[in-house]
C-alpha cells in the first residue's frame, strides 16, 4: 500500500471513529426506534394470601417510540412516546397470621394506563454537548411534569468526557375513589416535587477500556405516601444520593465485549442498597450478539417498615410495603441482537426473582408480598 | 463502598494511556458504548424504579409515576 493511501485510509478511520460516548458526538442520520414488551409479576399463592386463594398481580403491555432528527448541522431534536396498559391486583397490606405474615390483596382487578411524552433538545459543539427536556407521565391518578438540562464537556482528545445534569419534577396524585375510599382517609389531591443533579466522568483507559464514574442526588418532598396501602404513612421528604462506577472491556480473544457496573444507594430513610451487574456481548456470525446478563440486587429496610399494626398504629410514621422491606433479587437475561447498516432487531428476556433471603446479612424480616416477574421485549431500530 | 469506589478510581485513572482518535477502532463499536441498547435499558430502569425502594443513577432523575 502506498503511503499516500495509508494516510487516506487512517484519516477516513479517524473521521469515522467516534470518540467514547454516545452523547459526545452528533448524529449524522434520522433514527426511527420502537420496542414492544410485555412482562406478568408472578401470582401470589394461597399459601401466601390471607383468604387462601391464588391472586393475579399485574400483567403489563408496554409500547415505546423514539424518533430523532437533526434539524442543523449541529443540533437535534428527539421525542419519545411510552404506552403502558396494565390490569390485575396489587397487595394492600400484609397481615399476621400465626408466626407468619400473609398478604392482603385488592380485591377487584385495577386496570389503567399510562403516557409518558418527551421532547429533548440537543447542540453539538466541538468540545461540549448540551441538552434540554422535558417530559410528561399521565395516568388515570396522576401527573408528572419534569424539566432538565445536561451538559458533556470532551477534554484530553475526547479521551475524557465531564458530565453534569439537572431535572425538577412536579407531580399530582387524584387517588381514584370506588374500592379505594376506605383507604385514602379523606385525601382527594397532593402534590409531591424532585429536584435532582448528576455528574460524571468518562475515561478512556486503553485501546480496548473505559470507564465511568457517576454520583447523583434527589431530593423529594410532598406527599410520599402510598395511597393505596391500608398501613401506609410516611415522611414528607426523602434525600437519596447514589455512586456507580461502570467498566467497559473488550475481549479479544472471544471477540466480546463486558459491562461490569456497580451502584451503593443511600436516602434519609435509612433505605441502603448495593446493585452489582455484568452484561457480556458476545459477536457471532452474521452480524449477530447474543447477550446474556445477571443483576444482583440487596436492599435494607425503611426505619419506618413494620408490619406489626399494633406496634405502627402508635408510630409517626409507618409502612407495610413489600418494596420498603429487607430482601434480595437476582435478576437473569438474555438478547439476540442482529446489527445490520440501517437497521438493528433484537429480543430479549428477563427473569426477576426475589427473595428476604437474597439480602446480604442476616434478615429477620418476611414480607410475601414481594414481586418477581418474567418480561420479553422485541425491538428495531432504523436509521436513514 | 465509597471507599471501594475511590480506591478503584486512585487505582484506574493513572493507567490511563492517551489513545489518539485512529486508535479507537475498538472503543468505536456498538457493544462498546455505555449505552448499546437505551430504549431498552430505559424500559429496565422504570420497571426496577417500580419494584425496588432504590432510584437513580447517571441521569437527572426525570418525571415520576404513580407506580412508586
Amino acid at each position: 500500500m502506498s503511503s499516500s493511501k495509508i494516510l487516506s485510509v487512517l484519516t477516513a478511520s479517524a473521521l469515522a471513529i467516534p470518540t467514547l460516548s454516545s452523547a459526545a458526538d452528533m448524529p449524522t442520520q434520522n433514527s426511527l426506534s420502537y420496542v414492544s414488551s410485555f412482562y406478568t409479576d408472578d401470582a401470589i399463592s394461597g399459601s401466601q394470601s390471607i383468604d387462601g386463594k391464588e391472586h393475579d398481580r399485574y400483567d403489563i403491555k408496554v409500547n415505546q417510540f423514539h424518533v430523532m432528527a437533526p434539524i442543523s448541522e449541529d443540533e437535534t431534536i428527539s421525542f419519545d412516546y411510552i404506552h403502558d396498559a396494565m390490569s390485575g391486583a396489587s397487595p394492600w397490606s400484609v397481615a399476621p397470621v400465626g408466626t407468619t405474615n400473609k398478604v392482603i390483596m385488592s380485591g377487584a382487578s385495577i386496570k389503567d394506563t399510562r403516557q409518558d411524552t418527551r421532547i429533548n433538545y440537543t447542540k453539538y459543539e466541538r468540545f461540549r454537548t448540551s441538552g434540554i427536556t422535558f417530559s410528561n407521565s399521565r395516568e388515570n391518578d396522576y401527573n408528572s411534569y419534569s424539566l432538565g438540562g445536561d451538559l458533556q464537556l470532551s477534554l484530553s482528545d475526547k479521551n475524557t468526557v465531564i458530565g453534569a445534569g439537572a431535572s425538577i419534577s412536579w407531580d399530582t396524585i387524584k387517588p381514584t375513589q370506588g374500592i379505594y375510599a376506605n383507604l385514602l382517609d379523606g385525601i382527594t389531591k397532593e402534590n409531591k416535587n424532585t429536584y435532582s443533579i448528576y455528574g460524571s466522568v468518562t475515561q478512556v483507559i486503553d485501546k480496548k477500556t473505559l470507564v465511568q464514574f457517576g454520583a447523583s442526588t434527589s431530593f423529594h418532598t410532598g406527599y410520599l405516601s402510598d395511597a393505596y396501602k391500608m398501613n401506609d404513612k410516611r415522611p414528607d421528604y426523602r434525600f437519596m444520593t447514589t455512586t456507580n462506577i461502570k467498566l467497559v472491556y473488550f475481549f479479544d480473544q472471544v471477540d466480546a465485549s463486558a459491562h461490569l457496573e456497580y451502584r451503593y444507594y443511600k436516602d434519609s430513610w435509612a433505605v441502603r442498597s448495593d446493585t452489582i451487574g455484568l452484561t457480556m456481548y458476545k459477536n457471532l456470525q452474521g452480524d449477530y450478539q447474543i447477550v446474556p446478563s445477571i443483576r444482583y440486587y440487596s436492599q435494607d429496610a425503611a426505619k419506618f417498615y413494620n408490619t406489626n399494626t399494633t406496634q405502627a398504629s402508635t408510630a409517626q410514621y409507618y409502612s407495610d410495603d413489600y418494596r420498603l422491606t429487607k430482601y434480595g433479587a437476582i435478576g437473569t437475561g438474555l438478547k439476540v441482537i442482529k446489527r445490520l447498516s440501517d437497521i438493528t432487531v433484537y429480543g430479549s428476556f428477563e427473569r426477576y426473582n426475589t427473595n428476604n433471603d437474597f439480602a446480604l446479612g442476616a434478615n429477620s424480616k418476611n414480607n410475601p408480598g414481594l414481586v418477581s416477574y418474567t418480561r420479553m421485549s422485541i425491538g428495531i431500530e432504523y436509521k436513514f | 463502598m465509597k471507599r471501594l469506589i475511590t480506591l478503584l478510581i486512585i487505582l484506574l485513572l493513572p493507567a490511563c494511556t492517551s489513545v489518539k482518535p485512529w486508535e479507537k477502532g475498538i472503543l468505536s463499536k456498538a457493544e462498546m458504548s455505555l449505552d448499546p441498547l437505551p430504549m431498552e435499558s430505559a424500559l429496565s430502569s422504570h420497571i426496577y424504579f417500580s419494584k425496588e425502594a432504590s432510584s437513580g443513577g447517571l441521569s437527572a432523575a426525570g418525571g415520576g409515576c404513580g407506580c412508586n
